[in-house]
Order: C-alpha cells, then sequence, then structure tokens
C-alpha cells in the first residue's frame, strides 16, 4: 500500500515538473524564440506540437514506472 | 472569484444553500422509491462479492440526472450563464450514452466514442477559458483547449465507471475528489461553477447513502458516467483541469493500467481472465494468471486477499491521499497564479 502511495506521489511531481516546464519555456516561447513577431496562431501550433510531445513522453515514462511496479509487485514482465 | 461586497457573498451562499438542498434532497428521497420501482420491474443484478449473492437493482442514473437537471435549471435561471447550460447538456448527454449502455450490450469502444458528443456543448456554447492554469503559471492554448476537451469529457467519463467495480466506490471517489474541486473552482473559477459544484457533491453525497457498503442499488453505466461527464465539465468550466486530474489520480492510474495491460478498448465483460478472483470466505484475491488485466484492485491484493469493505477503505484512502496533493497544489497554483489574491 505504501509503495502505490509513493508511485502516485512520484506521478503527481511528474505532473508538476511538466507544469513548470511549460509555464517556464513554452508559454513565453513567442517572445523567447520569435520574438513576439509571429502570428498567434502560429506560436499556438509550435506550442501545441510541444506539449503533446512532452504529453507522450510522459505516458512513456509512466509507461515504465509502471512496467517497474509491476515486475516487482506481480512478477509479471 | 471576487466578492465586491458583503451581498454578493450573501447571495452566493443563499444560492448555494438552495442548489445543494434541491439536489440532496430529490435524490435522498427519491432514491427509496426507485430501489422499490427497479426491484418490482425485475431490473436487478447479482452482487457476486457476497456469500449470498443479493439481488441489486441497478442503475440509479435516472434518479441523478432529475436531481442534477433540477438543481442545475435553478442555478441558470438565478446566474442566467451558459457554463451552466454546458454542464447539463454534457452531463444529460453522458446520461443517456450510459442509459444505453444499461439496456443494451454494446460493443466496447461505444462509450468512450459516444462520449466525444458529450464534449460539444462546452465546445459550442464556448463555455471555456483557452488560458489553462497550470499550478505554477498559465498557458494560452487556443488550438491545443479544443482537443483537450473532447479527450477530457470521455477520459474521466470512462475514468469514474472504470472504477465502479466495489459498492461505493464510485460515489465515494466522487465525493472525496469533489472537495479539491469545489475549493479550486471558488478561487480560480466562476461562482456560477461553484454553484454547480456543490450540486454535484450534494448529489454525490445522498447517492452515497444508498451506495456505500453493502450497495442497496447500483449507479449503473448511466450514473457513473453522468458523474464522470459533469465532474469533467465542472473542471473546464471552473479553470481546474489539472487539479481535477491530480485528484483522480488513482482512478486515472487505474484506467492507465487496464489499457496498456489489455492493449485495446474493451469491456470489463468481455475480458475472460479476471484480474481478481474470490477465495472460499468471499475474500477478493489478485489474480495469479499472467494474462489477466493489470487493475489498481489487483495491486492492492498483491499482499494478501481482503475483504470487500476492507479494500474499498483501501481505495479510499488512495483518493484522500490524491486529494491532499491537488489540495497542495491549489495552494501553490494560488501563489503563483493569483499572487495570493482572491
Amino acid at each position: 500500500m505504501s509503495s502505490l502511495f509513493l508511485l502516485i506521489g512520484v506521478i503527481w511531481f511528474t505532473l508538476l515538473a511538466i507544469s513548470a516546464f511549460l509555464v517556464i519555456f513554452i508559454a513565453p516561447i513567442d517572445i523567447v524564440i520569435f520574438n513576439n513577431r509571429t502570428d498567434l496562431y502560429i506560436t499556438s501550433i509550435v506550442q501545441a506540437t510541444i506539449a503533446i510531445v512532452i504529453v507522450l513522453l510522459l505516458i512513456g515514462f509512466l509507461n515504465y514506472l509502471k512496467k517497474l511496479y509491476i515486475q516487482k509487485k506481480l512478477h509479471i514482465e | 472569484m471576487i466578492f465586491s461586497d458583503i451581498n454578493s457573498l450573501i447571495m452566493v451562499l443563499v444560492y448555494g444553500i438552495f442548489a445543494s438542498a434541491i439536489s440532496f434532497l430529490t435524490v435522498y428521497f427519491t432514491m427509496p422509491k426507485a430501489i422499490a420501482f427497479l426491484v418490482e420491474k425485475g431490473m436487478i443484478v447479482q452482487d457476486y462479492h457476497k456469500s449470498e449473492r443479493p439481488k441489486i437493482p441497478r442503475p440509479a442514473g435516472p434518479i441523478l440526472i432529475i436531481g442534477i437537471t433540477l438543481s442545475l435549471i435553478v442555478i441558470y435561471f438565478l446566474t442566467f450563464n451558459e457554463k451552466i447550460l454546458a454542464i447539463l447538456l454534457t452531463t444529460i448527454i453522458a446520461f443517456l450514452i450510459g442509459y444505453i449502455d444499461d439496456r443494451k450490450v454494446m460493443p466496447g469502444w461505444f462509450k468512450p466514442v459516444a462520449l466525444l458528443i458529450a464534449a460539444l456543448p462546452i465546445l459550442l456554447l464556448g463555455a471555456y477559458d483557452t488560458n489553462l492554469n497550470l499550478i505554477f503559471g498559465q498557458a494560452f492554448i487556443p488550438l491545443l483547449y479544443i482537443p483537450l476537451i473532447l479527450i477530457a469529457i470521455p477520459v474521466i467519463g470512462n475514468t469514474i465507471n472504470s472504477i465502479d467495480v466495489l459498492n461505493g466506490v464510485a460515489s465515494g471517489f466522487i465525493l472525496i475528489a469533489c472537495i479539491p474541486l469545489i475549493i479550486s473552482v471558488y478561487i480560480f473559477g466562476s461562482v456560477e461553477v461553484f454553484l454547480a459544484s456543490l450540486s454535484l457533491f450534494f448529489i454525490t453525497l445522498a447517492f452515497y447513502k444508498f451506495h456505500k457498503f453493502p450497495s442497496k442499488i447500483f449507479p449503473g453505466d448511466s450514473g457513473t458516467l453522468l458523474l464522470g461527464a459533469m465532474y469533467g465539465a465542472i473542471a473546464i468550466t471552473g479553470k481546474s483541469e489539472l487539479i481535477a486530474i491530480i485528484a483522480l489520480l488513482p482512478a486515472i492510474f487505474n484506467s492507465f493500467l487496464f489499457l496498456s495491460s489489455v492493449k485495446r478498448v474493451v469491456e470489463h465483460r468481455e475480458i475472460t481472465a479476471r484480474p481478481t478472483s474470490l477465495t472460499d470466505d468471499f475474500k477478493l484475491s489478485a489474480s495469479t494468471d499472467k494474462k489477466a488485466p493489470i487493475t489498481l484492485l489487483r495491486l492492492l491484493l498483491v499482499d494478501g486477499p481482503l475483504s470487500e469493505n476492507e479494500l474499498v477503505k483501501k481505495i479510499f484512502k488512495l483518493a484522500i491521499f490524491s486529494s491532499i496533493l491537488a489540495l497542495i497544489s491549489i495552494v501553490i497554483q494560488y501563489y503563483f497564479v493569483l499572487g495570493g489574491k482572491i
């Protein structure tokens, strides 16, 4: 049971880390990379693409975590 | 949410008490009559986790939708806010999809695909904000937000549907996860959606009385889908998307485990190898079959068999833990997004 609490805690921490990354690096991308000169929707497409890639990476990471946990607990590959 | 004076705060309190009372009392007093009606009509299923295999009426969805509709109509006529209309329509569509599944055996893809329709009222009525609250700040995502809404309602609806495997789990889980949602909507959302979130809480509270162990009625797909879809619609219209995801983490994790082990969208009844089995003394134990899907229940049972009631309590402990994480996230978001001001 305590390992499940730990797992949920790790997922929460990962969500916070991704949120911080999106706010700090992706949200101001129009100013940082495009110098505030691009169309709002082009910026949005770039941001959306990066966000989707990050979410896919998150799913991959969660899958990895799950595999580790399952191997340890249920001894299933 | 900003209250300019004490009068507006009193008005919200009065509206809140009124909406909550309607939702709670409707479900509380009509449910016993619904139970008797369903038993009389033979709309019952066996509760396989008990030695006497009692016959339990289902679905409770129609009574829940009556309570929700009444209270949301009252809130709408008090506020004339389109977000309330969007929450109501999303919930009604989710109920209808669930009710079809209650009455007729539908394929596994039906609920997730059909629930895309339930997300449409939020989009068509423009009941969303393109600024997504991301704990440490906001992100302006006009393009990404539309597919996010289309994904969120089916995912949350099916997540609550998937966790409804033991007496009282779906309603109890929603009840616990509602607490951070209500607080978040109060701080980051609007007064109208806050009233709707109170309505969801009190309807679920009234229903929990009949659904808790040992259940007197089951929600059915119509009940779980409408509760999940309403929760999702409130999270979107109340600018509390990430807080809602954090509060629902154990339930989302359960769906993720199931989908990644089965590797396709499928109904639980179509699975031949069960994730849990019953011992001779009617305790639940984790399956040793390697082909059986991995679920939260199976993981909770790896240390040994548990009675249904013990297992329900463990799931609630996880729900309380994730709700505490959601409350911590609200505090962080409060300082980063609002600078410590409501």
